[in-house]
């Protein structure tokens, strides 16, 4: 039953553009930008959150490092943006 | 003193507001749930892992036996996909391309995904601990490349909806159709031809399935199967897939909590050996399955009867569609006309008309000259 000769190497054929959207990412991405833009604390956290869940689901046949990277950063230029504005009286 | 108290207000406005801890109550709340979502990340993730192992431990023995090539590099070892989602690749074995073991597991390690999930229980079944082995068909003989054309699918009855919308070869109704087999009444068996329900099904196989039929989520072989991840299928081969249930509601929920060697647990490990070792076994009735060539041609008249009624209802838009192309085509030749000179578009103008007059007397009665 067991045939050396018949044995196929491994391959993997998933291209970036068959991959399913990563929905986390993508509400991080919005709510990352509305809490940069709106100036809510509350979505930058939101963004942050989502960030966190597309990270933890990553799987690594389908990994889109750019999209993971853009929904990080804006995430976190939310918070930081949020955060180190002046408050004027 | 007027003067005084309203300096003294003046200088308390124009000082910053001194801030409280309630103030800081979203902060501090965000700063909770990312450790909790850290500490639960990396426990689900370890959890995960073990079942996964526990698991891919009670199934390895069988791989071995069947396939030289265990694992990418022949490690015979799980490779980790995900934080919940495991897989090992097999290849090496008589009457098949390769195999592959991927274990699906609920997302543990997702404080998001796990709420969402409890959100979603009230409507819909919660996701479950998978296993699917699924077993590619190659392009030569020796490797099932002469694999007859069928479809066979053994699953729950409760399923058998979800099933039929998920698989293209199983949609049609007429074409695939249940079949009484010595199957558990809770589980149905659907294919083309009864001959192929009875053959492929042998008394062995119907007996682990009844055994197992808690754990059994379905049993497909196909000549057109679509493999790969759910969300991806786009290669479309001669295979077999068997999904098992690592877990079995009839028994309870809390099956993941169960320390290996319990009951709940072994059972569970029983059935996926059981299952996944009836599959391993399957592969070479598979692939040398020979139907009478009488179930061959009904099933080849209902495929092209099928294709003919499909033919015919596109059509209202095939019409449409040439329509439209006859149009785009009188367009462009009406646009290529305006840039010649007068002479020749007067020259194109003759020729349009003497077609038609050709037309109409070539279309209608003929004219009888009586002498």
């Amino acid at each position: 039953v067991r045939r050396p000769d018949l044995v196929k190497p491994y391959s993997l054929n998933i291209s970036q553009e068959d991959l399913p959207p990563d929905y986390m990412a993508i509400l991080s991405l919005l709510f990352g930008l509305m809490g940069l833009l709106l100036k809510f604390k509350f979505m930058a956290w939101l963004a942050l959150f989502f960030c966190f869940g597309s990270v933890a689901n990553m799987k690594k046949s389908e990994t889109d490092f750019k999209q993971i990277l853009s929904s990080c950063m804006f995430a976190i230029m939310g918070l930081v943006m949020n955060y180190t504005r002046r408050e004027y009286p | 003193s007027l003067c005084g108290c309203t300096a003294a207000a003046t200088a308390a406005a124009a000082r910053p507001k001194e801030k409280t801890v309630r103030d800081y109550v979203m902060e501090i709340g965000a700063a909770v749930l990312i450790v909790v979502y850290v500490f639960n990340y990396f426990r689900g993730r370890e959890k995960n892992r073990q079942l996964a192992e526990t698991w891919f431990q009670a199934c390895a023995g069988l791989l071995d036996t069947h396939f030289y090539l265990v694992g990418h590099d022949n490690a015979h070892r799980l490779t980790r996909e995900g934080a919940a989602q495991f897989k090992v690749y097999c290849s090496g074995r008589v009457n098949c391309e390769s195999a592959t073991l991927t274990i699906n597991l609920r997302p543990r390690h997702d404080l998001i995904s796990l709420i969402w999930e409890l959100i979603q229980s009230s409507y819909q079944p919660a996701f479950e601990d998978t296993a699917t082995l699924e077993v590619v068909m190659g392009p030569t003989p020796e490797t099932g490349g002469n694999m007859e054309g069928f479809s066979l699918a053994v699953m729950p009855k409760s399923d058998e909806a979800a099933a039929r919308a998920d698989c293209r070869d199983l949609e049609n109704r007429l074409a695939v159709r249940k079949w009484k087999t010595g199957l558990h009444e809770s589980l149905v068996c659907l294919s083309d031809e009864e001959e192929v329900a009875r053959e492929m099904l042998p008394e062995p196989v119907q007996a682990v399935m009844n055994l197992h039929r808690a754990y059994l989520k379905v049993l497909h072989v196909s000549d057109r199967l679509a493999v790969g991840p759910p969300l991806l299928r786009r290669q479309i081969c001669a295979g077999i897939r068997m999904v098992v249930k690592l877990r079995s509601r009839e028994r309870g929920p809390r099956l993941a909590s169960a320390a290996p060697g319990s009951g709940k647990m072994a059972e569970s490990l029983s059935a996926a050996e059981d299952l996944i070792g009836t599959t391993l076994r399957f592969i070479d009735r598979a692939a040398t399955y020979q139907m009478s060539s009488g179930a061959r041609e009904r099933r080849k008249k209902l495929l092209a009867q099928l294709a003919e009624y499909e033919f015919k209802k596109t059509r209202t838009q095939r019409e449409a569609d040439a329509q439209q192309r006859k149009l785009d085509k009188m367009r462009k030749e009406k646009e290529l006309v305006e840039t010649l000179p007068p002479e020749q578009q007067a020259k194109y103008e003759e020729k349009l008309l003497r077609k038609q007059m050709r037309n109409k007397t070539q279309g209608g009665i003929k004219s009888i000259k009586m002498k």
